[in-house]
């Protein structure tokens, strides 16, 4: 077989293995839509709700503006908030905490044997998931602290 | 057995039936396992990534390279078993469920997520992702075994490779509309062209590399 029939071969192989990735694609897309459709709809519907509970207890008068300092946000998503708001200390500290604990619970459910349940197995991948982004966090974070 | 359960319909189906419903292209197997998986997925996994966004493409590129190796035989059923095919060609039965080993895949890919976002030459990418492909020495023909090997390089590209790609090849965009829609991802139409042939051509020295190794041409 010639080099170009090889190549031109290949390349119909790579195309067709391309087209059947992207079928596959496209039904996991249709899968997702209502979801979607629904999702913006059950959000539509709790904002449209928050907004009527909002209005019947501002109706009351004397509205004072609260003056309450924020807490300290500890879960997981609000590390980003914090860094995005420039508290940067804060957010190290947090991220500092969330990986000693992840790390901790991770020591906890590892045994010599090696063998787990499925939950247990799940969870283990969890935080290790969950200790690989915090750590990729804090590394970004360190270098913003540098400059 | 593994058993799940869809809390709206009440069907369940084991690991058994919904290899062999993906093989036979059942389409209300394929949702369920869809669903179901994604549920578990999030539950599990939800808490990890900071990005909604980020976390589907996650799940989503995972569900596809198990779905792949189901319907590419490389996972099927023996002796009323889910086995998983050997880098000796051997089947072995699989010591987790599908939902697991779809988990260990999608750790896989967040990696693969996290390497692909700094700055990689596309050779350094496919050197330094450690290959899963299987070489069947068994009754399998030669067409197979290529398919496996094409999948699994694809499975492999660089995110940025496989959108380029796809869009050009399968969807049919030109470079204009490519520069369009991936925004300001690439610099030039020069550079995205230039960009489209360093993929492709990975692609095939790769597949190439893989044949060699099993005295395959394509």
């Amino acid at each position: 077989m010639s080099t170009e029939e090889i190549n031109d071969n290949m390349h119909k192989l790579i195309i067709d293995r391309l087209k059947e990735r992207h079928r596959k694609m496209e039904i996991i897309r249709g899968y997702e839509r209502p979801k979607n459709v629904l999702r913006m709809f059950s959000v539509v519907g709790l904002l449209a709700a928050a907004c009527v509970a909002g209005v019947i207890f501002m109706l009351p008068v004397n509205q004072t503006v609260d003056t309450v300092d924020e807490p300290i946000r500890s879960s997981l998503e609000n590390i980003r908030g914090l860094v995005n708001d420039g508290r940067y200390n804060e957010a190290m500290s947090v991220i500092e905490k969330e990986l000693c604990i992840s790390d901790s619970i991770l020591k906890s459910l590892t045994n010599e044997e090696n063998k787990y349940d499925e939950e247990t197995l799940y969870e283990i991948e969890s935080q290790k998931l969950r200790i690989e982004e915090l750590t990729r966090e804090r590394d970004a974070l360190r270098e913003k602290l540098k400059k | 057995m593994h058993r799940m359960l869809n809390i709206h319909t009440k069907k369940t189906y084991i690991d058994v039936e919904i290899v062999l419903g993906l093989q036979s292209r059942n389409r209300d197997i394929e949702r369920w396992f869809y669903n179901t998986s994604k549920q578990y997925f999030m539950s599990h996994f939800g808490e990890v990534f900071f990005d909604k966004d980020h976390k589907d493409a996650i799940f989503q590129d995972a569900f596809l390279c198990l779905w792949t190796q189901i319907e590419n035989g490389v996972i099927s059923i023996q002796d009323n078993m889910v086995c998983r095919q050997q880098r000796n060609g051997q089947l072995q039965p699989m010591t987790c469920s599908l939902h697991t080993f779809l988990f260990s895949i999608a750790r896989n890919k967040y990696r693969e997520v996290v390497r692909s976002t700094r700055e990689i030459y596309i050779e350094e990418y496919f050197e330094g992702i450690s290959s899963d492909i299987l070489y069947n020495q068994g009754d399998d023909d030669d067409k197979e075994i290529k398919i496996r090997i094409v999948d699994e390089c694809i499975q492999m590209m660089p995110p940025r490779c496989l959108e380029i790609l796809t869009l050009f090849y399968i969807e049919g965009k030109t470079l204009d509309e490519i520069m369009q829609i991936r925004k300001d991802k690439n610099s030039s139409k020069v550079g995205l062209k230039s960009a489209k042939y360093k993929c492709m051509n990975s692609l095939r020295e790769k597949i190439t590399e893989m044949c060699n190794r099993l005295n395959l041409t394509i």
